[in-house]
């Protein structure tokens, strides 16, 4: 900027300012004037106010005066007041006390009436309470009172039961005494022997019989002592019986023992007694509570069977000789030793003979019995050879075979080993068997034999014919002593019935079984089918041995 | 006669039963046989026994039979039953025969009884007799014809009584 137009703005600056001062003096002078209006203003109104200054005060004056004696007035009545006031004030004390006593007062009766309302709520549940039970009570009185008359009933009846159950029960125990007595008397005078032992196996009953058997001091006795006490043995080989063997073990054990035979020998008795004893347990609620045993005496009985069986071999013996005299003076006369005989003299003698024969065959048979049954049939096993045994026996049939038309097949297996047997014995068994199947099988008809292992322990014997067969009614009793099936006895006389039973008990003794399969029919049907023989299916028989074979058996008595 | 006899055997026979004996003796005679048999004590002794000595001579006891045997020059066999008369019986016979020793213990004895319990056989057996027959099992001519091989093949007839079914098996 150049120093002109600097000096110009500044000369522009002072003029505007000389012109705005002349402004302001013109608003100075007008003002000036104005105030002095104003001050004319305020002294009219001042000279007012002092006018009505004068008026108010004269006013009050006169007000205060009037106020003054009012003021008087007031304060005597104050004064009175103020004594009323005081009095007042006192009796307000006073009266202040009172209130604060009937407070409290108050306060207790309002504590004391909660309480009580508490108290009266409480003793109005209770009431409540009380009323609903005392409603209960009186239902429950009213049942009671009913069961109480129904129990007085009852009791009533009850005494009147029992009067009556007494009475009976009376009778009854009479009748159950009589009845024991009775039972007692039974059992006391039974023939057989009888003891009932408890559960501990202490004989707590034995009638006369059971005392004489066992010895006189029957009454006591615990098993573990009966061996030593009552000498218990086994009646073949004589053995003392194991404890636990003994019948009476066995019953209150809980085990049935059925015609047991047993030997008892008490030591303090002479001789001792071949017994059968049938025990039974006694269940109560399917626990054993003791045994009962029956003893029957043997001793007669095995001396009469003895007897008997003696009877017969001795018989059997005796006759034995007349049998052989007819048989040898028969022989002599019909080899011609006396002189030649002729035709109907040696038809007659050989009837004669061979009926003689038959009587032979039937003593031999009925010894063979008597001897099996009393245990004198000694058994000698030693190695035997079987099939060779079979063959002889064979041999022997031959003859019948061939004028019989039979076709006869004999097999044995390769594997046969000898047997441990008595060879007389198994002759006799192979022997009846295969002359049975000769014997009822009709002409023509068919017989196989066969000797094979059964399994490695047993061998078997299987003779099987196209004969009668054994009536179906009637195989339950073919190996019974001297029983003849119907339908044979009706072809053929000749026959012992006793053949099956020996061989039977032969097989039996040698620890071996035998049975057969039988297509016969009822006795008599069958014969008469079988005449035409069309339904001659026949019989097979089977016999097993053990290998190892019979036991060594020496013969007993005589 | 006597060197017709003197072939013969002689076979003393020892059986209580009357009828049997007499059969025995018939038949031992009509199959060639020197038959000695006696009935009883008295006949054995009496006068008679000589006009008999070379028939029949019936011994019913073991003494009998044993004074016989002493008195006799010769017996091929005998015959014995198992009952006799006296309280002994032939098993007894046997035992003292055997035990006499000599010339008697090899003479062959047949029993042919009916007292036939297996232990009775077996005594006899063990007793060294040659056979055991029961009596009415058997025929007279059986028995005879079995004494007779035995005489004849005296060896061959114990390997048979020894092992009897190898015998019968074996072919002639």
């Amino acid at each position: 900027m150049n120093k002109k137009a600097i000096i110009s703005t500044v000369n522009n600056t002072i003029l505007n300012l000389k012109v705005s001062a002349k402004k302001k003096e013109g608003v100075r002078r007008k003002l000036v004037i104005t105030a002095k209006r104003q001050e004319s203003v305020w002294r009219k109104l001042a000279a007012t106010a002092k006018e009505k200054e004068n008026a108010r005060r004269k006013k009050l004056v006169v007000t205060a005066e009037k106020l003054a004696v009012t003021a008087a007035k007031l304060v005597a009545t104050a004064k009175e007041k103020e004594l009323v006031r005081r009095r007042l004030a006192v009796t307000a004390e006073k009266l202040a006390a009172t209130a604060k006593e009937k407070e409290l007062v108050r306060r207790r009766l309002a504590i004391t009436a909660e309480k009580l309302v508490v108290t009266a709520a409480t003793l109005a549940v209770t009431a409540d309470e009380l009323s609903a039970t005392a409603a209960k009570l009186a239902v429950i009185a009213k049942e009671k009172e009913i069961v109480r008359r129904k129990l007085a009933v009852t009791a009533a009846k009850l005494k009147e039961s029992y009067e009556k159950l007494e009475k009976k029960v009376l009778e009854r125990t009479k009748d159950l005494e009589m009845a024991r007595v009775k039972e007692e008397a039974i059992l006391l005078s039974i023939g057989d022997g009888v003891a009932v032992v408890d559960e501990t196996g202490k004989l707590v009953f034995f009638n006369k019989i059971a005392s004489d058997i066992l010895g006189t001091d029957a009454n006591q006795g615990l098993p573990d002592t009966w061996q030593k006490r009552y000498g218990v043995f086994d009646p073949i080989s004589l053995k003392p019986l194991a404890t636990d063997q003994i019948p009476f073990t066995l019953a209150f054990k809980g085990q049935s023992v059925s015609k047991m035979p047993l030997f008892i020998r008490n030591p303090q008795v002479p001789n001792g007694k071949f017994i059968s004893v049938t025990a039974t347990p006694i269940f109560l609620g399917g626990k054993s509570i003791g045994g009962v045993a029956i003893f029957r005496d043997m001793t007669e009985e095995k001396e009469v069977d003895k007897a008997k069986t003696e009877f017969v071999s001795l018989a059997s013996h005796q006759l034995r000789t007349p049998l052989s005299t007819v048989n040898w003076y028969a022989e002599m006369l019909l080899a011609g030793d006396v002189g030649a005989l002729n035709e109907k003299q040696k038809k007659y003698l050989d009837e004669v003979y061979r009926s003689n024969q038959r009587m032979v065959e039937l003593v031999n048979a009925l010894l063979d019995v008597s001897s099996l049954e009393l245990g004198t049939f000694a058994i000698e096993p030693k190695p035997t050879d079987i099939i060779k045994l079979t063959q002889s026996v064979i041999d022997e049939q031959k003859p019948q075979i061939t004028v019989k038309r039979m076709k006869f097949s004999f097999s044995s297996g390769k594997n046969i080993t000898l047997i441990q047997a008595d060879p007389k014995l198994l002759r006799m068994v192979v022997q009846n068997i295969l002359s049975n199947a000769v014997k009822y099988t009709p002409e023509g008809g068919e017989i196989k034999l066969s000797i094979s292992l059964a399994d490695k322990k047993n061998i078997l014997l299987e003779v099987s014919d196209t004969g009668y067969g054994i009536p179906k009614n009637q195989q339950d009793k073919i190996f019974t002593k001297l029983f003849r099936a119907d339908n044979v006895r009706d072809k053929d006389t000749d026959g012992t019935g006793l053949g099956l039973y020996i061989v039977k008990s032969i097989v039996e003794k040698s620890g071996g079984k035998i049975w057969f399969h039988s297509s016969g029919e009822v006795a008599g049907v069958r014969a008469s089918r079988g005449a035409d023989g069309k339904e001659n299916k026949g019989t097979t028989f089977y016999v097993t041995l053990p290998l190892v074979g019979m036991k060594k058996s020496v013969t007993g008595v005589k | 006669m006597i060197n017709k006899s003197s072939k013969k055997k002689t076979v003393l026979v020892l059986e209580d039963e009357r009828p049997l004996l007499e059969a025995i003796n018939a038949k031992l005679e009509k199959s060639g046989f020197r038959v000695i048999t006696a009935r009883s004590v008295e006949q054995a002794f009496n006068a008679k026994l000589g006009k008999k000595s070379l028939g029949v001579i019936t011994i019913r006891s073991i003494e009998q039979a044993l004074m016989y045997l002493e008195s006799l020059e010769k017996v091929d066999a005998i015959w014995l039953d198992h009952h006799l008369f006296g309280k002994e019986d032939g098993l007894d016979f046997v035992k003292k025969f055997k035990a006499n020793g000599g010339r008697w213990n090899r003479v062959p004895v047949f029993v042919v009884s009916n007292a036939a319990s297996p232990e009775t056989i077996k005594s006899y057996i063990t007793s060294g007799v040659s056979k055991y027959y029961v009596k009415s099992d058997h025929r007279l001519d059986e028995i005879i014809k079995d004494i007779k091989s035995f005489l004849d093949h005296p060896k061959e007839q114990s390997a048979r009584s020894a092992n009897p079914k190898k015998a019968k098996n074996t072919p002639h």
